[in-house]
């Protein structure tokens, strides 16, 4: 969706808030407001929230230098099998603003609870280094507690009364937690609405092809051996990986291509992406025994 | 039925630890106390955790197939539970008399409703933890489909070995995977079934840390506020929602040693001794950083034991003499059959657990951004510098000062660890960084409630044992 900047003009510098009112979107649709500066690309991934208050760094005091202002609609596909496909989204009107237009009370509600989605990396931390929207609520109960602190030991106070201080600062701090734990919950349901059986839709394809590699494996004489060995032939990566893990019933390893053994004649290599082009042609080193649009099957000559 | 099999599962761990604590009595001759049954279940579970551990690593050692090792999975729990009859009926129970008080009550309800709250989340969710599937249950599908005692190898191994599997994290230890295992035997949903294990197992934790608080003469607020915040605090809080990571078990293995060696300092019991040996073994079990914090255990220990003795200064003097020698001589270089020690300016080698090349990374900036920008993460940091000056400036009992002479030395390490060797890599990526500093948060949490409790006013007036 392309803003036209020319209409604006100069004034566009003068703005620093984009604000969409009444938005209703799912959680695995999100936003983003994209622009270039000097042929650098700058991006902002705007907030959730029926009002989405998203303050603006265009990285420039010219506005001329701002190019190619945009909003891009896309769909997180990293958790759940049906969310390739953009859902609705709604919104009652959307329009660039100034920040001090806005109520301290929206502008920080707005910047607090914002929501931080349930993602695989989450495992690691709470927020990513690039977004951590709470430093200026966590400076300030910093400072209170630092305060009560002071007063405990300067002014002797009771040693209750400080505990309860620094239990309602603990509680300040919890609420965005607690509120966007209420939000995760709503993004997961949404993700995996209709089955929990897979991560997301690499996952599920993974786990077609390995049954098709199964397949492939049961009905093919030259595979009846049970004692083979099969590799997938990749990097240590999702795809790999899952396909590794869907096939355990074999006795499968990963490896990269510069691995291969040719003195090793009992292993089955197994090839999809970008590998797949060992079998398109004539390769000194490998017999093909299976082959097609997903998959192929080869062991040393 | 996820629950029903998550509870069976646990109530299998329970038995196995209660049976092997009460043997210890019936060996003894002694009477079983259950002094509070949060303390007696925690203990139970996660001694159980550890023999079911151990019982698999020996069925793995002996060459055991898979239908052998479910019948004597079978048989060693009906034999746990015919010692639990025999020495209840010998001794009695003792524990039904204790009735818990209100706070107790309190106390229970709200760590179940917490737990609830992060089953709500985590149940919807697919296993998307990546160390879980690609390596725990990895592991645990492999020994499902091939049998238990195959080995399973890195690929160079693996390819010039005809009988072994190959996993990428080959190297990693089987006790989580010997956990996710069993299910998989029954055929129910190993992840599933795990799941609530994650979140009962923290459940005990956190009530037997909300029993010694009370037992220093803690107030019910306090120890709400303590729960509160072990539910709250959000790596915990993630990995128990994304549950299948070791680190949260090895968090509380870490926690449930440094009380439990607290308790030998004070009692001096053969029985809380093995109990100790028996945590302390599951650390390298579980994680392979396990052995740093076995280490850390075992110089705690030599430390607390050198500073309260006659002669400590003399074994001061004599640890300085032999860390000038080693400096002077330009670091230790040792080799033996089953590997080298060599500690110098440019490497640590012991054995085959730790070899790494110290070189300094500046990881000062991700260390702000994993401890400052993480929510109330960061409010439990505030607490730091004055648990560390409490250290020394409060007088401790020997049983206290294992626990804060262990939390230094781990803080030294992990900062030492991610400064100066290639973890460091880690800390860039801002993957690790956090998650080692979990493992200790739980014992972090315990002991700032600990010194919270000690402030002019905070305890129950009819505390008995206020200043431990």
């Amino acid at each position: 969706m392309d803003i036209n900047t020319e209409i604006i003009g100069d004034r566009l510098i003068e703005y620093d808030a984009l604000i969409i009112d009444s938005l209703v979107k799912d959680f695995s649709t999100n936003i983003h407001l994209k622009w270039h500066v000097n042929d650098q690309p700058h991006e902002l991934l705007l907030n959730h929230g029926s009002r989405s208050i998203n303050a603006i760094d265009f990285k420039t005091t010219n506005p001329n230098q701002i190019q190619d202002l945009h909003l891009l609609i896309s769909s997180d596909t990293e958790l759940g099998v049906n969310s390739s496909s953009i859902k609705n989204l709604t919104f009652k009107s959307i329009y660039l603003d100034k920040l001090s237009n806005q109520t301290l009370l929206a502008l920080k509600s707005s910047q607090w609870f914002k929501f931080n989605p349930v993602e695989i990396k989450s495992i690691n931390g709470y927020s990513s280094y690039e977004a951590m929207y709470l430093e200026n609520l966590l400076y300030r109960l910093m400072l209170w507690l630092l305060i009560s602190t002071t007063l405990y030991f300067l002014l002797n106070i009771h040693g209750k009364h400080f505990v309860i201080s620094l239990l309602l600062a603990w509680l300040i701090a919890s609420t965005p937690f607690i509120f966007n734990l209420y939000q995760q919950h709503q993004q997961i349901k949404q993700s995996f609405e209709q089955s929990k059986s897979y991560i997301n839709n690499i996952d599920q394809n993974k786990f077609r092809l390995s049954k098709s590699i199964l397949s492939e494996i049961e009905n093919n004489p030259v595979l009846s051996n049970t004692q083979q060995k099969y590799i997938i032939m990749g990097a240590n990566d999702f795809d790999s990986l899952r396909l590794f893990y869907y096939l355990s019933e074999l006795n499968i390893a990963i490896a990269h291509i510069n691995s291969i053994d040719s003195s090793q004649n009992n292993i089955v290599y197994i090839m999809m992406g970008k590998y797949l082009s060992n079998c398109d042609h004539q390769n000194d080193h490998l017999t093909i025994i299976s082959q097609n649009q997903d998959f192929c099957m080869a062991v040393s000559k | 039925m996820m629950i029903l099999s998550g509870l069976c599962y646990t109530i299998y761990f329970i038995i196995l630890g209660f049976a092997a604590r009460t043997s210890y009595h019936l060996i003894s001759q002694t009477k079983l106390i259950i002094e509070r049954k949060t303390d007696f279940l925690a203990h139970a579970l996660f001694s159980g955790i550890f023999l079911h551990v151990l019982m698999f690593n020996v069925f793995q050692l002996l060459g055991i197939n898979n239908p052998t090792a479910l019948v004597l999975t079978v048989v060693a729990t009906l034999f746990s539970l015919l010692v639990i009859i025999t020495h209840a009926i010998k001794f009695g129970t003792q524990a039904a008399s204790i009735k818990p008080t209100r706070i107790n009550t309190i106390v229970i309800i709200l760590v179940v409703m917490c737990s609830v709250g992060i089953y709500w989340n985590g149940s919807l969710l697919p296993n998307i933890a990546w160390d879980s599937w690609m390596v725990w249950i990895g592991k645990a599908n492999q020994w499902v489909n091939h049998g238990l005692s195959i080995p399973i190898h890195g690929l160079n191994e693996w390819l010039s070995n005809p009988n072994s599997l190959f996993n990428v994290s080959a190297h990693y230890p089987d006790g989580l995977p010997l956990i996710y295992f069993l299910p998989k035997l029954f055929d129910i949903n190993d992840s599933d079934t795990t799941y609530v294990l994650y979140l009962v197992a923290f459940a005990m934790m956190t009530l037997l840390l909300t029993s010694r608080l009370q037992r220093k003469g803690a107030s019910g607020y306090l120890q709400i506020f303590m729960v509160l915040v072990l539910y709250t605090t959000p790596l915990l809080n993630s990995h128990l929602m994304i549950a299948g990571y070791a680190d949260i078990w090895m968090a509380m293995y870490i926690v449930l040693i440094m009380l439990t060696f607290v308790d030998y300092h004070e009692k001096q019991d053969i029985g809380v001794g093995i109990t100790l040996i028996c945590y302390l073994s599951m650390l390298p079990m579980l994680k392979l950083e396990g052995w740093v914090w076995l280490f850390l255990f075992i110089i705690t220990h030599l430390l607390v034991i050198a500073a309260n003795h006659p002669y400590k200064y003399r074994i001061a003097g004599g640890v300085l003499v032999v860390l000038i020698s080693v400096v002077a001589l330009g670091g230790i270089n040792l080799n033996f059959p089953v590997g080298n020690i060599t500690i110098n300016a440019e490497k640590i080698e012991i054995f085959h657990i730790i070899n790494a090349h110290i070189q300094f990374v500046d990881i000062t900036n991700e260390a702000l951004a994993g401890f400052i920008g993480q929510n109330n993460w960061s409010i439990l940091w505030f607490g730091l510098p004055f648990l560390l000056i409490s250290f020394f400036i409060s007088k401790h009992d020997h049983a206290s000062q294992i626990a804060h002479v262990f939390f230094i030395l781990a803080l030294f390490c992990f900062f030492f660890l991610f400064y100066f060797t290639e973890a460091s890599n880690w800390a860039k990526d801002l993957t690790a960084l956090n998650r080692v500093v979990l493992q200790l948060v739980p014992c972090y949490i315990f002991l700032l409630f600990k010194m919270l409790n000690r402030l002019k006013g905070v305890q129950q007036e009819n505390s008995t044992n206020p200043n431990q």
